[in-house]
């Protein structure tokens, strides 16, 4: 072939293909803005609402984009309490779908969820055990401050994913189906000695194990927000470099290899990422399950199966479904709260079941 | 290039491949033969790094095997496994793509969407290119992952010269890549691969058909029960003796005037005589 055909070949290819990754752009672009409006208007809803246009105006303001008078009790309102509460919402959601994505991938299977390999049963276990058995001189020691139930929890989950690896590992390497099996069987001891403990407690305990269980964004605050935001930082930074490499996986390990994914640093720098996102939320927000399970499926479903526009997606996914569902938390049996678990559930399975059926005619 | 030498590997105190020694050189095909549990897939596994041996020599293009990253030898090494399980829903050319993941960190460039372009037109399935893999046939499907190593290991400036050879060796590893294939499409895929040693590239393929070994094969190894039988030019290691050898089956040759190839015939003598004596008792 002579080089104008070649020259027409290459053009052809360059203006065809080029159309996938504006699309991806077009479909990030899209969450993204969504994501904003969303939060904005979730901001100014409340037991004392404001308005879209304040909330912008409020915002403006404090970044000095503007300039004028305020309500002063609505600024309040909207920087002190409803802010830090919507972002935390952003940011756990996020590392929740994107995590949940990767957990998928790694155990090449779309029904795996980060709670496989023990991560919030064991953060669950550490958290519950500090309730019961008041463990009150952890939080008093000036260090840990505020923070110490957040920190036991965090440590139960970097435990249970280490432990879950050890266990699965066959000849010094960590099998997958080893790792499903380890983790199966952690849960279960660690879920036993929760049970025991929930046994043990008293009426007020059973309380607080009860709301952490299902989870809240109630606690959140700038210092407890600072937190989760230098320990996501990480995970949603790296995970969705990993995409290229997740996508191989999903042909198997084997192949993977045959491709030169370094199959074992991957699996490693997964498991770590995963446990330090997952560990972060849990111990900042408690367990809110169905966020990681579901919001990759129908992520998927709305992209395909490219993880390296799946990974991404699901944060935002995930950002949007769980600031929709704190929405819902805190203003449907307004002024109490109901637990946030409860919302994404009842709010996110029917839903996941329409597509399901829609998908399947 | 490849060498083998003195290859052992067992597991679980089972001999799976004992003494493997031979040396193959590119711009062929070598088929590995034998019986169920020889030892064929074994081999190829140790051959692409999947598998380390535990005695013995394995170079490629003059270097140890085991001084290759990973990643260096994704880069002139590609494996069609016998059996391709994909966990998530991709579409057939993004699959294809995905042979390309050793050549580019982020983004594919035009080079690699023009080289995808070509193997999907190369193994015909250039049609279903928008399709998700699952909704394929099993056929379709393997002509999908062949497209994928071929994309692997195509240089682009092999798309338009025809005399064009890489300056780096590559590897082509098939293990049963026509099982399940129609006629027509086992001769479309191994006449595909053949072109492909025509690029230079080192091809090995473990079939069973003893016909297609003879029609596309340039060597034949014979393996039984991890040890060599035979190893050489086709149709001098393709003799009676050698397969009765490894299979223990009676063949017949034949050849026709007008194929440079002779052609094998099983007769089953040695059955028809144990069913003889089973059905008597």
């Amino acid at each position: 072939m002579n080089n104008s055909a070649e020259a027409r070949f290459v053009d052809t290819l360059l203006t065809s293909k080029t159309s996938s990754f504006t699309k991806n752009g077009l479909i990030l672009l899209g969450l993204t803005l969504v994501l904003i409006t969303v939060s904005l208007w979730a901001a100014g809803l409340g037991a004392v609402a404001i308005s879209f246009r304040d909330v912008c105006y409020i915002l403006g303001q404090k970044l000095g984009l503007v300039s004028g008078a305020v309500d002063d009790q609505a600024s309040v309102i909207l920087t002190v309490i409803r802010l830090p509460r919507v972002l935390m919402g952003i940011l756990i959601g996020a590392v929740l779908g994107m995590t949940g994505a990767s957990i998928q991938g790694l155990f090449r299977n779309p029904l795996a969820d980060p709670g496989l390999i023990g991560i919030s049963s064991g953060a669950s276990l550490f958290a519950v055990s500090m309730i019961v058995l008041e463990l009150h001189w952890l939080s008093e020691w000036q260090m840990l401050g505020l923070f110490g139930m957040s920190i036991m929890s965090f440590i139960g989950a970097c435990l249970t994913a280490f432990g879950v690896y050890q266990l699965s590992k066959v000849e010094g390497k960590a099998s997958v189906s080893n790792m499903l099996l380890a983790g199966i069987a952690i849960n279960a001891l660690c879920g036993a000695i929760t049970g025991l403990l929930t046994y043990l407690a008293n009426d007020a305990q059973l309380r607080s194990i009860q709301f952490w269980g299902l989870g809240s964004l109630g606690g959140a605050t700038w210092e407890t927000l600072q937190v989760g935001a230098i320990g996501c930082f990480l995970p949603l930074v790296a995970i969705p470099r990993l995409g290229k490499s997740l996508n191989a996986f999903a042909l198997g390990e084997g192949q993977a290899q045959h491709l030169g994914i370094n199959a074992k640093r991957l699996k490693i720098q997964l498991i770590l990422l995963t446990t330090l996102g997952v560990g972060i939320s849990v111990a900042l927000c408690g367990t809110i399950g169905f966020v990681g399970l579901v919001i990759p499926h129908i992520t998927r479903m709305l992209v395909g199966s490219d993880h390296r526009i799946v990974l991404p997606a699901s944060a935002l996914m995930g950002a949007i479904l769980l600031t929709l569902a704190d929405l819902i938390s805190r203003t449907i049996v307004a002024p109490a709260e109901l637990p946030i678990g409860i919302v994404t559930a009842i709010v996110g399975t029917p839903s996941f079941i329409a597509i399901l059926i829609k998908n399947r005619r | 290039m490849i060498e083998v030498q003195n290859i052992n590997y067992s597991i679980n105190k089972r001999q799976l491949l004992s003494q493997v020694s031979f040396n193959f050189s590119g711009g062929k095909l070598l088929a590995i033969m034998g019986a169920n549990g020889a030892g064929k897939s074994t081999l190829l596994k140790v051959l692409s790094k999947e598998l380390p041996y535990q005695e013995g020599k394995v170079r490629l293009a003059y270097r140890n095997l085991n001084t290759y990253r990973s990643d260096e030898l994704a880069q002139i090494r590609a494996v069609l496994a016998q059996q391709n399980t994909l966990a998530f829903e991709f579409k057939v050319d993004d699959l294809v793509m995905m042979g390309r993941y050793p050549h580019f960190t982020s983004r594919p460039n035009a080079q690699d969407r023009a080289i995808v372009e070509y193997c999907l037109n190369q193994t015909g399935i250039a049609h279903l290119a928008n399709r998700t893999v699952h909704t394929l046939s099993g056929g379709e499907q393997q002509r999908v992952y062949l497209a994928k190593v071929m994309a692997q290991l195509l240089d682009y400036e092999s798309l338009f010269d025809k005399n064009y050879r890489s300056e780096q060796p590559k590897y082509l590893f098939l293990d049963e890549p026509v099982t399940g294939l129609d006629l027509f499409h086992q001769q479309q895929l191994l006449t595909t691969v053949k072109e492909l040693t025509h690029k230079g590239f080192c091809v090995v393929a473990i079939l069973h058909d003893l016909n297609l070994a003879m029609q596309f094969a340039d060597s034949v190894l014979l393996l039984k029960k991890g040890k060599i039988v035979d190893y050489g030019v086709t149709q001098k290691v393709l003799q009676p003796d050698a397969i009765h050898e490894t299979f223990g089956i009676q063949v017949k040759l034949f050849q026709d005037s007008q194929l440079d190839y002779p052609f094998i015939i099983p007769f089953q003598e040695n059955i028809y005589h144990k069913t003889a004596r089973i059905c008597q008792v």
